[in-house]
């Protein structure tokens, strides 16, 4: 099992090494961009020239890499952070130590001071989203399951296949118009403002719905298949023909193979809820991770870009890992000796 | 009620349950009257079942036999209530110990399921829940039968476990069910249904798919449990040799209707119904080899529910059909002996079984030269941890010109493996296969020159995933020609392809069909077309016809013998089922666990089988003749061990009934020269006089005496 | 020779032959959704020729009171421009942009697919591996990185949907091989030389059709999601072209007094991809052996 698990945390690590690099390339592959973003679109070229000199920036692109690497891994100082530069950029927490993500040209701030709390925001809304997903989906899906074809699968299954076809965006407006402009029942924006007049949980409802009904229909969806799969299997007729009821059918036998396959399904959508939320925070002003991401990438804020999706792509790998982890749990037939 | 774990061995007395005859002043315990069973289906209603009537007495074990479609599960679905949405009984009853089943209320039907009637399945594995262990599915019947407690109900699975002969049962109980080899899980899924001590259980095939060896001792089991619990059974099955030996009374079914009933000895001595015997006709006989008799096949096929015909269901098919007399609406059972019930207008006229006409005896003369030699061959698969998996070691035989060479075994010896690697699908790790001067044992098809790919075709076993379901049935038969170069243009294709279906006895408009239209006789005749197709001069037939209903067999073996002999094209046919086997080889090949235990002559084999192993799979086969002496069957102790730890010594040595001690298990035993064609694996000498006067199993052919060697 | 022992063996047909496409009209659910991605499709096509108004010159009479009238039977925007008309108009780009991008990135994941099933060991390894890194990343944070480094136009869309998608495509055609290369027609076909190409091509992708049009189906849905979002983000296509996405951006701002101006635009798409996932789910139902 240790073996297992070793051989998963290399392959993680490179999985996140791999994807950083991805990124990392394409927003800094011509060597002037840095250094560009950096100074703001009103530095002169001269100016550029000078900063990328400095940084080095005409290194091949894995040199520059390992150089970001280094920074990370608080090998390196910043060299944006160096106060020769001009830059300006300060880290109360000095230019070199681990973890250090460089720092935020958007923001004006380290980067360290600005990601992890508006990560904090949407684990929030993620948690709360999350939450409300996993019964939702569940009964669904075992309910449409249970009886294929029936009034009430073709019901809820009518309404997961709607739900999922509503772009968050166009619910958010929804919701917003029902519940805010024609019967004023909560707060239209939700940036967390306590002093807003609208408490923080009536802030949370709107933003929590548009993630819920975006999502709960596509896995109650994928439940219902795995359901519809496992009521079909031999094993379940012979429990029938043992003399169990319905009830005792489902939960000895049906529901523990059912959520096998949809368990990782689960576990999957926290990436989604982590950094797809990306739309509904920006209906909704909530300051969150995904905004993070999206102005980041919009503004050229290179640092924080690569930060956000290292931090993206550690949660994803991490979830994989529970998810197999689970899977490996769940069904004793792939169970590492 | 709490029912203590002793309570499960209650003394018994042996009363004369077991005899039929007897029972006939009794109640029966089941009685199924004119029952009628349809599927109501959005646009259309399918007939399972147009009118059966049968009855079981009380500790008798009725045998249920048909082909597939006949509506036999159908019939088992039907007296558990358990027929799905569309399924439902339109008329007729079903009576179990005085109560009426057909439109009994589920709270009713919940209280029979599993107390008093309770089911045994075709596949073990598919019917255990995969992700529970093995104790809590036992446990759960006496939990919701008898009252058990957890405990007390874990116990009571133990104590069956020990009954049904599982090793370690406190062990077992811990375990899932993938861990367990097929016959394993069914000994299980019979505890699970003898748990609630049900006064009737129903055996849905429940032997099909395990070794031959395997099917043997679980039938010895369900025989004795059956005694000691003094259980009736109704015993579901396709296979005419197993219910003759194992049920005391049986009925026919054909299309849904029971054709003809009786006490076992009786039908088989006497069938008197067309298609009883022609069932009987169909089946390879132990004692009979492909030179004194052909399979009979029966023409036609069974008809679709909605192709009914009136009055006598199989009349299109038989050979006494008279109008006017066996198409009447009206037909009834007639008795034709005391308790022997058949469906036939004209049953006093077909008084001799039907035999299948002598073949020409045409075998290759024995001067011929070798069409293909094995040397040696092995194949290793490496597994995690350095361990190999050793699926072929050191296997030689070889095939003269126009003969067929039979490979025998039970699953895991590796000869389908062996069948891959000759035709090239496999790579062997090391040995030689001669064929035309050239060694072809590491030759991979993609390597092999055309012509060698075109000497040697394979004919492979299961007929729903050997045509492309995307393409015509003659598809691959086309691209057959086009690639070898056989035939160039699209008329001299077509035209050879209108050919190929002739000879496969096909009607030429199936060419274009989809293979999901066919039935699986057909696919399996495209399939030999195909094979033929390339004009190989080495078929590889593996498992042709298992997947295949018996009559339907039968049609394909004696086709696929008509046209191997008038080609005289080599042929290995790898089986399982030995009564077919000496229907059709020359010359056998047994092999076990990857390694070759003997092989000799259909004779020899058949005749003065000398290896152990070869005669516990000779006592397993079931004969339907009633007067032939049943030798008693050789049961063998203990699983088959993994290919990936194969024992030292002799790998026979951890069953074998005759180990001869220390040095069969250490020692790898010597190959053994009985005659020039006859050889054997085994420390066991068997030159007579040499063999030990007590020992009790002098090699002993399958008539019952010894043979003289 | 005991030929005659057996006639000709009787034609039984098995079920009557009903065509794949034929069965697909049995089931409600697919009509429906064919129904609705047939309606945009013809009004798209049928958009140059149909008496719209104008959809990207303002009426500014109309801005006093943009609300649905008779000459703007839905209104008109904040600019002033006929809704209507950019409804129509946005289906063009839409139904050209999601299929193109979803039909590439069939074709590059379908090869990927094919390849790591059928060959397995390293190559395998390698492409399950690096399907596995793009799969990590969650796809609009892809999407969004990728087009606001490379711009966004039709052709940059169509590479970020093929980068992103055809990894997930990959790994269902990867599944169906293998189960699908132990089939005995496979191994029929390998004893005839068979090339490995012509068996991927003509023994394996046909029996992957199914299961590959229904994912097609959804996928096109997702695309025309992920095009409304990203013109949500203003990443969407630049103007005039009426973006659906962007016309429910645009019009947030006054949502409080003309929350039309945004619903219109959010039913079109809700419809549309509404129509591919009910397509998509009949489609399976119809097909499910």
């Amino acid at each position: 099992m240790t073996r297992f698990l070793c051989k998963r945390l290399i392959m993680m690590l490179i999985t996140m090494l791999c994807a950083s690099f991805l990124v990392f390339t394409v927003c800094e592959f011509s060597p002037g961009s840095v250094a560009r973003k950096s100074l703001g679109p009103f530095a002169t070229q001269q100016q550029v020239d000078i900063l990328s000199k400095k940084l080095r920036a005409t290194d091949p692109l894995p040199v520059r890499y390992s150089r970001w690497l280094g920074v990370l891994l608080g090998v390196i100082p910043d060299p944006l952070q160096a106060p020769d530069s001009g830059l300006n950029f300060t880290d109360p927490r000095g230019a070199q130590y681990f973890g250090n993500f460089g720092y935020s040209t958007l923001n004006k701030l380290p980067v360290n001071d600005v990601i992890w709390d508006r990560l904090k925001n949407t684990a929030v809304l993620a948690g709360l989203a999350f939450a409300l997903i996993v019964p939702l989906s569940i009964i669904f899906g075992i309910l449409s399951g249970l009886r294929e074809g029936g009034a009430l699968d073709r019901l809820l299954s009518v309404i997961c296949i709607t739900f999922t076809s509503i772009p968050e965006f166009a619910s958010g407006v929804f919701l917003v118009t029902l519940f805010v402009i024609l019967w004023p029942l909560l707060p239209g924006t939700s940036q967390l403002d306590p002093g807003s007049g609208w408490s923080i949980p009536s802030q949370l409802v709107l933003p929590v719905a548009v993630l819920v009904i975006y999502d709960f229909g596509y896995v109650a969806r994928m439940i219902r298949v795995s359901m519809i799969g496992v009521m079909e299997r031999p094993f379940i007729r012979t429990a029938i023909l043992k003399g169990m009821n319905t009830r005792q059918v489902i939960f000895g036998h049906a529901l523990r193979n059912a959520m096998i396959a949809p368990f990782t399904v689960l576990l999957l959508q926290i990436n989604f809820l982590v950094s797809g939320v990306v739309v509904t925070e920006l209906v909704f002003a909530y300051p969150g991770f995904g905004r993070l991401l999206l102005d980041a990438s919009l503004f050229g804020d290179i640092a924080t870009l690569e930060a956000a999706t290292l931090v993206t792509v550690a949660i994803a790998v991490t979830t994989q890992l529970v998810g197999d982890l689970g899977y490996m749990l769940l069904d004793p037939r792939i169970r590492v000796k | 009620m709490n029912m203590e774990a002793q309570n499960l061995q209650r003394p018994v007395s042996r009363l004369d349950s077991s005899h039929g005859a007897s029972c006939k002043t009794q109640e029966p315990l089941l009685e199924i009257r004119d029952l009628r069973i349809e599927f109501r289906g959005k646009d259309e209603t399918v007939v399972a079942v147009p009118d059966l009537s049968l009855s079981v007495m009380r500790g008798e074990s009725y045998g249920l036999v048909g082909e597939s479609g006949c509506g036999k599960s159908t019939t088992a679905m039907a007296i558990l209530g358990y027929l799905g949405r569309t399924g439902t009984v339109a008329s007729g009853s079903i009576r179990f110990d005085g109560e009426e089943l057909v439109g009994a209320s589920p709270r009713q039907l919940r209280k029979v399921r599993g107390r008093r009637i309770a089911m045994v399945y075709q596949d073990p594995m598919s019917a255990l829940n995969p992700v529970r262990p093995i104790g809590a599915q036992l446990a759960e019947v006496p939990r919701l039968h008898l009252g058990a407690g957890k405990a007390e109900a874990l116990e009571m699975a133990r104590a069956m476990l020990r009954d049904v002969r599982l090793p370690d049962a406190g062990d077992m109980l811990k375990r899932y069910p993938h861990q367990l080899s097929g016959g394993q899980q069914q000994r299980v899924v019979i505890a699970m249904a003898l748990l609630a001590q049900p006064s009737l259980l129903l055996l849905d095939e429940p032997t099909t798919g395990l070794d031959v060896t395997v099917e043997a001792a679980v039938l010895d089991l369900i025989a004795e449990l059956r005694h000691r619990y003094q259980t009736s059974l109704l015993f579901i099955s396709h296979n005419l040799g197993l219910i003759a030996e194992s049920c005391d009374r049986l009925g026919i079914m054909y299309s849904g209707e029971l054709v003809e009933e009786g006490a076992t000895a009786e039908i088989f001595r006497r069938p008197r119904h067309p298609y009883t015997q022609g069932l009987i006709a169909c089946i390879p006989d132990i004692g009979g080899d492909k030179h004194s008799r052909s399979l009979a096949a029966i023409p036609g096929h069974i008809p679709l529910p909605q192709e009914r015909p009136q009055g006598c269901l199989f009349g299109p098919r038989c050979e006494g059909f008279v109008v006017g007399q066996c198409d009447r609406a009206d037909l009834k059972a007639d008795e034709a002996g005391p308790g022997h019930q058949v469906k036939c207008a004209r049953w006093r006229e077909f008084s001799r079984r039907q035999e299948g006409a002598a073949t020409v005896n045409s075998n290759g003369d024995s001067d011929a030269a070798d069409a293909i030699r094995l040397s040696n061959v092995t194949k290793l698969y490496g597994t995690t941890r350095g361990r190999s998996l050793k699926a072929n070691e050191a296997v030689t035989f070889s095939a003269k010109e126009a003969e067929i060479v039979a490979l025998v075994g039970e699953s895991g010896c590796g000869k389908s493996t062996l069948a891959r690697i000759v035709t090239g699908l496999d790579q062997a790790t090391s040995g030689e296969i001669r064929m035309a001067d050239k060694n072809i044992a590491e030759l991979q098809a993609r390597a092999r020159p055309k012509q060698l790919l075109q000497s040697v075709q394979m004919i492979f076993q299961n007929p729903d995933s050997t045509l492309n379901p995307s393409h015509s049935a003659a598809f691959s038969i086309r691209r057959s020609l086009i690639k070898f170069g056989i035939r160039k243009g699209k008329a001299a294709v077509d035209r050879r392809v209108r050919e190929l279906l002739e000879m496969v006895r096909l009607s030429p408009d199936l060419a274009e069909r989809k293979p999901e239209q066919l039935s699986g006789g057909q696919k399996q005749r495209i399939a030999i077309a195909r094979a033929f197709a390339a004009d190989p001069s080495l078929i590889v037939a593996d498992e042709p016809v298992s997947a295949l209903d018996v009559s339907v067999q039968a049609a394909v073996v004696t086709l696929l013998l008509d046209i191997q002999r008038a080609k005289k094209t080599t042929m290995l046919f790898i089986s399982h089922d030995l009564a077919l086997v000496r229907h059709v080889a020359d010359k056998v090949v047994v092999m076990y666990l990857g390694k070759v235990m003997e092989q000799g002559t259909v004779a020899e084999i058949f005749g003065a089988a000398a290896h152990p192993y070869t005669q516990a799979l000779l006592s397993s086969i079931r004969s339907t003749d009633p007067d032939r002496p049943k030798a008693a069957h050789i049961q063998l102790q203990g699983e088959m061990p993994s290919p990936v730890d194969v024992p030292q010594g002799c790998r026979f040595a951890t069953r074998c009934h005759r180990k001869l001690g220390g040095i069969c298990e250490q020692e790898a035993p010597p190959l053994r020269r009985l005659s020039a064609s006859h050889e054997i694996l085994c420390h066991i000498d068997p030159t007579p006089g040499k063999t030990d006067p007590d020992d009790a199993t002098i090699p002993v052919g399958i008539t019952g005496e010894p043979a003289n060697d | 020779m005991a030929l005659e022992s057996t006639v000709p063996v009787m034609t039984a047909a098995k079920r009557p032959a009903r065509a794949k496409w034929r069965r697909v009209f049995r089931s409600k659910t697919a009509l429906v959704g064919l129904f609705l991605v047939s309606f945009w499709v013809v009004v798209a096509v049928l958009a140059p020729i149909l008496p719209l108004q104008s959809p990207t010159e303002p009426d500014v009479m109309a801005m006093a009171s943009p609300f649905p009238s008779a000459t703007h039977w839905l209104g008109v925007d904040i600019l002033g421009r006929d809704i209507l008309a950019r409804l129509i108009f946005g289906a063009r780009t839409v139904l050209l942009v999601a299929p193109l991008s979803v039909a590439v990135a069939m074709a590059v994941g379908i090869a990927m697919g094919m390849v790591a099933g059928y060959y397995g060991g390293w190559v395998d390894a390698l492409i399950s591996r690096f399907s596995d890194i793009i799969l990590a990343f969650p796809v609009l944070v892809l999407y969004v990185v990728l087009i606001a480094n490379i711009g966004p136009s039709i052709i940059n869309i169509v590479i970020a949907t093929t980068i992103a998608s055809a990894p997930g495509i990959g790994r269902i055609t990867r599944g169906l091989v293998l189960g699908l290369k132990q089939q005995e027609y496979v191994a029929a076909a390998k004893l005839r030389a068979e090339s490995t190409f012509y068996i991927m091509l003509v023994e394996l992708l046909p029996n992957c059709r199914g299961m590959l049009i229904v994912d097609a189906c959804l996928r096109i849905g997702y695309t025309i999601i992920t095009i409304g979002i990203l013109g949500f983000l203003g990443l969407g296509l630049p103007p005039p072209n009426p973006d659906w996405g962007g016309m429910v951006k645009e019009s947030t701002t006054v949502l409080n007094v003309w929350p039309f101006m945004s619903v219109e635009p959010s039913i079109a798409i809700v419809s549309l991809v509404l129509g591919f996932n009910l397509l998509a789910d009949g489609l399976r139902e119809a097909w499910k052996p």
